[in-house]
């Protein structure tokens, strides 16, 4: 067919306009169809109807004759979406192809505003698959160590069902999966086979572009850590192109049971593109816009290479031993990160208490390195006995953000509205009812009065639109603003696959739940850390399974005024398939349980020894009856603790200028129970209906004998804290301590359907 | 099945040696379009592209010294959804989605661009052809018709840029203009009449959109139309056509103020005679003459507004009117009638400017060789139009640089002043283009910082202002699509076209800015084509044309040798090389223009071959260009190589130096710029 194509094109490769013109349309024609190699239709849909209704005694606060502020914000929040990503694969069995996640969505509160609904392009890219070769240009996601290419996630142990559930949701619209970093730009493998001895080869490379140098809303919700605030990293806005480019080789011989290999990265901006920002004399910009639209808070350009080899053997595999469990692996890996040290500049250069008109910076490669090393020792038989270790030595200077960023930041999701403060002096006002002055806290994440872990963890909202903070139907004007961020649509989520910078690693270290990200925050890669960890795990047929887990870490090197922080984890799980062990196995009663104990200790020069603690107990059960349909149970609670050196250690290391003072929280529990039913159809896909409760009680310390955390008013009022609105109320004269409690009352119905 | 169709027709067709090649190509055409036919129901098609475009601007014009980059790295796809109900219709909508890599933070909602949609048919047994909504169309050379940048052998690399950019606007390059409305032709045969075509259009050209800020492309402050007939009617080579085209705006859907305002009309009939003696002569020697003659009437009204004061007598204590021509009845003899002022705006039409009964003459007369191995063609053309001729659908071009393609985010040194209006010369306006999605807030929705901090909404009180300065835009959500890209499927009328493009680039089109619908020319040009065993191509043009104001002549040549056809190889490798002239005299500015081209295709391995091409520009004023630019002169040297993946499917990548030096006051501006581009494209 294609011959005969040929024999036509040639015979008429005369190059008269008409003759040449057909010649050319039939060529791009049979090209065309030719081209046309069938699609592929895949998708989800994931569908999520919350209704929290948020209660605290503490909201009808008052106090003697003085007028009482009511948080007139509404108790509930009802979130309602719809999603549906449908995959395209076009060309699905061809050497190239073309995928397309496409992806509608709409909340159900919209149905007058059929333009506020979205439609969007998550994921695109273009891949081939030529015999060893695959390539992908576009989206993509890679792993290739938890040192070099990696996205450091949570570890929940024995997590309840009816919680993991919500939390894959949530991962999954983040189109996250397992550790892989997500990435746009091009990705090279080639993979052949060399038979038995030799194994397999892997050599792999890939280029991606971060961040584009590019303005974000500054004071947006979306796209930016900390709206609003002059901190560094506060916003993502891209100073600069920053690139990343790797290369990966791995040779697996012995019939893969041997792993020799090493990875090159570097992390560049290029400076040469931060044209945007030039913005000599004037400009038309006041500091604040200068500050936010030119990022100059976070505009030294980043220079990381990192280097790594690994090595790796499975004993057990080379001995052909199937009933032994035998591997170990290696990495050692450098980083060579530029690092600046930032001076101010003055108007006159020989006078420093002239005018301070920006700064100027000195720079240096730094190197640091980090070390890994882990293994598994294990029996598989009747029972299986398994033992992981893992150890590292990570310098303080070892910096690998494309290993180190999380998928999980915390932020604040349910009643994000109610979660208000006050800004200054009193914190109501008797004569007006639109002279607010408050203003949301919900973007401070851990430090909101209403942040709870298991909000953070399992709810999402894809589109949020804010309230306005007076409730008036007005005009965008200042009044319906919140101080904290505009009032526009952003995506309620802690989970993101983004990759940060420097500065805002920093910020967001500070802003980490430390119930759930203490010792490695940024996994195994987290710098200044030594330690390790063993988990011994004991399971049987799959149907009863225990575990326990010891981990052991310590700062390399310490901060000024203080010693290196030690980090203790301990605790134990195990599950249990009841009725599977009675042979019930199409109708499984699974029992699981976990606790969790995790410390901080350090000791500061000038505070003392500040410790926190925080003890994670988790209860599950899942039950299946009619084939599809399963009862599930969970129960979950943290308690956590923080003594008084930790307080203020944690007060007066704060970033956070947009407050005044954070009042420490010293004492937390948190509950959360939830129970539902569902009807599975498939490991990815189910509906289920669910009610919980969660409820927070936060002991907020105001001041200690030495140190106020916060500053009360000349009627005890206490304003430009974290602390609640409702609770900041005047006649606080002489309190040292306030008790916060809130609860959530939830009630939940899920789709998630994948196909 | 459908492959069957095809193969059935080929290898009847290969039997058939008399049938001419011209008329296969139509058969296997005609058999592809009924495979397409009947594949009824809904499809999806399209193509994705993903890769980088990176410029590096280098040069003593930086402020500081220092290069400055720019990338563009993007993944985007077109995907156009078909539904065919039938094998007569067919509906068709093409989304664009596109992604800027970046992986920093979640993006908004980058919604994909809605670029075409169409509801086309052939009805009543293929006599009637009909396309509602997007479509491509062209009459006659003065009547509907879309000049594009005329350039001799154009070498295989560069015309691959410029198609990319053109396509971009959805241009295809065939001199169709972009429409969108309703067409309908409908063609027949009766006897000795051949293709007997009766066609009618009726599109819209503009709509009212003066609240539309983001862009300077589509302000346009009232409704207009353009309404088309046609009648062409063919026998025994001969052939006859009318046409008319009637372009108007729609006076009551402009936004009324007190201002004047301004609508334009516009007609033009033409008729075309024309001889191919292609039926009559069966040897090597063929010709054909034709003839295209047009009338044109373009009328210029203004609407003023005028406040206009009415009387009315009353009568106090009765809230009525007395009528003007009847007595006040006894009921109000007790009371005093008077007098009340109201005052009304009115509009009156008055007609500021017209050209009526203008005239244009494109002849156009061609003599053919065609035997054995040899191939010759001797073209040539006569136009003359009067200076008041006006077609707008004929003279609106398909290029037209307005700004900077290239590392635009980048300020220029202010000591070169003016020049830098002048920083993207004519090869980077025609071979690159960018497609960006951006977050829309106030930095990219607004061109111009009038009130100086880049308020959305100037004239606000402090407060208003505050919250709407440019970082703060209530929609922080959403992603807009921007293009860089000097082509245009615009129409302009003749007001719009005088105040917008007296600055076009000299560079290109220097005698015909507007196509042959050009105002005031006369002149013509001849063009020499010989081609020698479909290998070695040889083209000469020369071209004469004068306007009231100055005198333009062209002249250049070029060939193409397709060296693996002369040698056998069965790899490709061809080379080709023009040169063109372009002078004024007697005009304003007098633009001498020096065009030189070379290019070259190896074919390497398997679907791997090699581009590569060279371009220079120089341009040369008697008096300095819009006051300033004396001379310039651009180079554009780009190539690399370019693998076929597999069908519809291909990776280039390029490496380019693109330099504009442009002098003017004594100072001389070098702008230097490194390219490099790795693109992956694939169709489905």
């Amino acid at each position: 067919m294609k011959r005969i194509f040929a024999f036509f094109a040639l015979c008429s490769l005369v190059f008269a306009t008409e003759e040449y013109r057909l010649e050319q349309e039939i060529d791009n024609r049979v090209e065309a169809i030719n081209a046309r190699k069938g699609i592929e239709i895949g998708g989800t849909v994931r569908s999520a109807s919350f209704n929290s209704h948020f209660e605290s005694p503490d909201v009808g606060f008052s106090s003697g004759d003085n007028p009482r502020f009511v948080n007139r914000l509404p108790d509930r929040e009802i979130v309602e979406f719809v999603q549906l990503d449908l995959d395209f694969k076009f060309r699905p069995y061809d050497v190239i192809g073309a995928n397309l996640k496409l992806r509608l969505g709409a909340g159900m509160q919209e149905y007058f505003a059929a333009a506020a609904t979205t439609v969007n392009v998550p994921w695109l890219n273009i891949e081939g698959n030529q015999k060893n070769f695959y390539w992908v240009v576009g989206d993509f996601r890679q792993l290739y160590s938890p040192l070099t290419l990696y996205m450091p996630g949570l570890d929940i142990m024995y997590e309840p069902t009816i919680f993991a559930r919500k939390r894959e949701m949530a991962q999954k619209e983040a189109l996250m999966e397992g550790n892989q970093r997500n990435l746009q730009g091009f990705n090279l493998q080639f993979r052949p086979q060399l038979g038995e001895a030799l194994g397999e080869l892997r050599a792999e490379a890939l280029g991606a572009r971060l961040r584009r140098a590019g303005y974000l809303d500054a004071s947006g919700a979306m796209g930016n850590i900390l709206p609003n605030e002059g901190i560094p990293g506060a916003t993502q806005a891209g100073r600069f192109d920053k690139f990343l480019l790797g290369g990966n080789l791995e040779m697996l011989p012995l019939n893969k049971n041997l792993l020799v290999g090493g990875t090159y990265l570097a992390i560049l901006d290029d400076k040469s593109t931060s044209r945007y920002y030039i913005c000599e004399g004037d400009c038309s910009l006041n500091d604040f816009n200068r500050n936010y639209l030119l990022n100059t808070l976070d505009s030294l350009p980043q220079k990381t290479f990192v280097y790594a080899g690994r090595a790796g053997a499975d004993i057990a595999g080379i001995l052909k031993n199937n009933s032994l469990v035998a591997n170990f692996t290696g990495e050692f890996a450098m980083s060579d990160d530029k690092v600046y040290t930032l001076l101010p500049l003055h108007e006159d250069p020989e006078d420093e208490s002239s005018k301070i008109i920006g700064t100027t910076n000195t720079g240096k490669q730094e190197t640091g390195s980090a070390l890994l090393a882990q293994m598994d020792l294990g029996y598989k038989g009747g029972i299986n006995v398994l033992l992981s270790s893992s150890f590292i030595r990570n310098e303080a200077s070892w910096f690998n953000n494309v290993a180190q960023t999380p998928s999980f930041f915390a932020r604040r999701v349910l009643n994000s509205d109610k979660d208000k403060g006050c800004i200054s002096g009193s914190c109501f006002s008797t004569s007006s009812a639109t002279d607010d002055r408050s203003f949301n806290l919900s973007k401070y994440g851990v430090y909101s009065p209403l942040y709870s872990s298991f909000d953070a963890l399992y709810f999402f909202t894809p589109k949020f639109s804010p309230m306005s903070v007076t409730l008036t139907g007005s005009e965008p004007g200042s009044d319906a603003q919140t101080r904290s961020y505009n009032i526009a649509p952003y995506a309620k989520t802690s989970w993101s696959p983004s990759t940060l910078t420097r500065a805002e690693l920093v910020l967001l270290e500070e802003l980490s739940d430390l119930n759930l990200q203490m010792a490695l925050p940024s996994g195994f890669a987290t710098s200044n850390r030594q330690g390790f960890q063993e988990v011994l795990t004991v399971n049987w047929k799959n149907l009863a399974e225990v575990k326990g887990l010891f981990a052991n870490y310590q700062q390399l090197s310490a901060f000024d005024n203080a010693k290196e922080a030690k980090y203790t984890e301990y605790g134990g799980g195990a599950k249990v398939d009841v009725l599977g062990i009675f042979g019930f196995e199409k109708n499984p009663l699974e029992l699981s349980g976990s606790y969790k104990h995790s410390a901080k200790e350090q000791e500061w020069n000038e505070w003392g020894t500040a410790e926190f603690t925080s003890d994670f107990i988790n209860a599950g059960l899942y039950y299946r009856f009619f084939r599809r349909f399963g009862l599930t149970f969970g129960y979950q609670q943290i308690n956590s603790d923080l003594n008084i050196p930790g307080a203020i250690a944690q007060t007066e290391n704060s970033n956070l200028r947009g407050l005044t003072s954070i009042v420490p929280i010293v004492k937390a529990k948190q509950n959360q129970w939830m129970v539902g039913l569902d009807y599975t159809m498939a490991k990815n896909a189910w509906l289920s209906i669910n009610y919980g409760i969660m409820n927070v009680e936060n002991t907020y310390k105001l001041k200690t004998e030495s140190h106020s955390f916060a500053s009360l008013g000349s009627t005890g009022v206490v304003s430009g804290t974290n602390l609640p609105d409702y609770l900041a109320v005047s006649g606080l004269e002489g309190v040292t301590e306030l008790k916060h409690d809130f609860s959530r009352n939830i009630l939940e119905a899920i789709i998630n359907v994948e196909f | 099945m459908r492959y069957a169709i095809v193969l059935c027709l080929l290898f009847g067709l290969s039997f058939a040696q008399e049938t001419d090649v011209l008329d296969r190509q139509k058969a296997v055409l005609s058999a592809l379009d009924s495979i397409e036919e009947n594949t009824i129901g809904f499809s999806l098609n399209g193509r994705a592209k993903g890769g980088f475009l990176g410029s590096v601007l280098d040069g003593q014009a930086l402020s500081d010294g220092e290069n400055a980059s720019e990338y563009s790295t993007f993944t985007n796809m077109l995907l156009s959804i078909s539904v065919r109900p039938s094998n007569e219709t067919k509906a068709t909508f093409d989304l664009r989605f596109h992604k800027d890599w970046q992986s920093a933070y979640r993006e908004g909602n980058n919604s994909p661009a809605i670029q075409w949609w169409s509801y086309d048919g052939n009805i009543l047994d293929k006599k009637l052809k009909f396309n509602l909504g997007t479509m491509r169309l062209a009459y006659t050379p003065l009547t509907i018709y879309l000049p594009e940048p005329d350039l001799i052998m154009e070498p295989e690399i560069f015309a691959s840029l410029k198609k990319e950019a053109m396509e971009e606007r959805y241009l295809d390059g065939t001199n169709r203009r972009l429409l969108q409305g309703l067409n309908a032709e409908y063609r027949t045969s009766i006897g000795i009449l051949e293709n007997i075509l009766l066609q009618g259009t009726f599109v819209r050209l503009h709509r009212n959109d003066a609240f539309d800020r983001v862009a300077t492309d589509f302000n346009y402050d009232k409704d207009r139309f353009s309404a088309a007939a046609r009648f062409e009617i063919e026998t025994f080579g001969f052939s006859f056509g009318v046409s008319d085209v009637y372009t108007f705006d729609r006076f009551k859907s402009a936004m009324r103020t007190l201002e004047d305002l301004f609508f334009e009309k516009n007609n033009v009939l033409s008729f075309n005679l024309g001889y191919d003696a292609k039926k009559l002569l069966s040897g090597p020697v063929n010709f054909g003459v034709g003839a295209e003659f047009a009338l044109s009437d373009w009328k210029h009204y203004r609407e003023s507004a005028s406040q206009v004061e009415h009387k009315q007598l009353r009568v106090d204590g009765f809230d009525k009117l007395i009528p003007s021509n009847s007595v006040p009845g006894t009921d109000s003899i007790s009371r005093y009638p008077y007098y009340t002022t109201t005052t009304k705006t009115e509009y009156n039409k008055s007609k500021v400017d017209s050209y009526e009964n203008q005239s244009a003459l494109l002849a156009n007369a061609f003599v053919s060789f065609n035997q054995n191995l040899l191939e010759a063609k001797l073209s040539g053309h006569f136009l003359k139009t009067d200076p008041g001729f006006e077609s707008e659908l004929a003279a609106s071009p398909a290029y037209l640089p307005k700004m900077p393609i290239l590392n635009s985010n980048t300020a220029l040194d202010p000591a070169f002043g003016l020049l830098e209006t002048f920083r993207s010369g004519s090869l980077e306006n025609m071979y690159f283009s960018l497609y960006n999605s951006l977050p829309l807030n106030a930095l990219t929705m607004v061109t111009d910082r009038t009130d100086g901090a880049g308020n959305v909404f100037p004239g606000g009180s402090n407060n208003e202002r505050e919250i709407h300065r440019s970082t703060k835009l209530y929609n922080n959500y959403k992603f807009a699509q921007y293009q860089r890209n000097a082509y245009t499927q615009q129409t302009y009328s003749r007001f719009m076209r005088n105040s917008t493009m007296s600055d076009l680039d000299p560079g290109v089109n220097l005698a015909l800015p507007f196509g042959y619908a050009t105002p005031d020319r006369e002149g013509g040009d001849a063009n020499l084509s010989v081609v020698w065993n479909n290998a070695v191509n040889v083209n000469g043009v020369f071209g004469i044309y004068s306007s009231e104001y100055a005198d333009y002549t062209r002249f250049g040549g070029g060939a193409e040798v397709n060296v693996a056809r002369l040698v056998g190889l069965n790899k490709a490798l061809s080379i080709s090389g023009s040169y063109e002239y372009n002078e004024e005299k007697k005009g304003v500015f007098n633009p001498q223009t020096d065009r030189i081209m070379a290019g070259a295709k190896i074919g390497i391995w398997r679907g791997l071959s090699l581009l590569g091409g060279f371009q220079q520009l120089s341009k040369k004023f008697d008096n300095p260009y819009e006051g300033i630019v004396e001379k310039t002169s651009e180079v554009l040297a780009i190539g690399g190589p370019q693998v076929k993946i597999s069908e519809g499917a291909e990776f280039s990548l390029h490496g380019g130096y693109l330099s504009n030096s442009i002098e003017g006051g004594g100072v001389k501006l070098d702008l230097d710029k490194y390219i490099v581009s790795g693109i992956v494209t694939v169709k489905f």
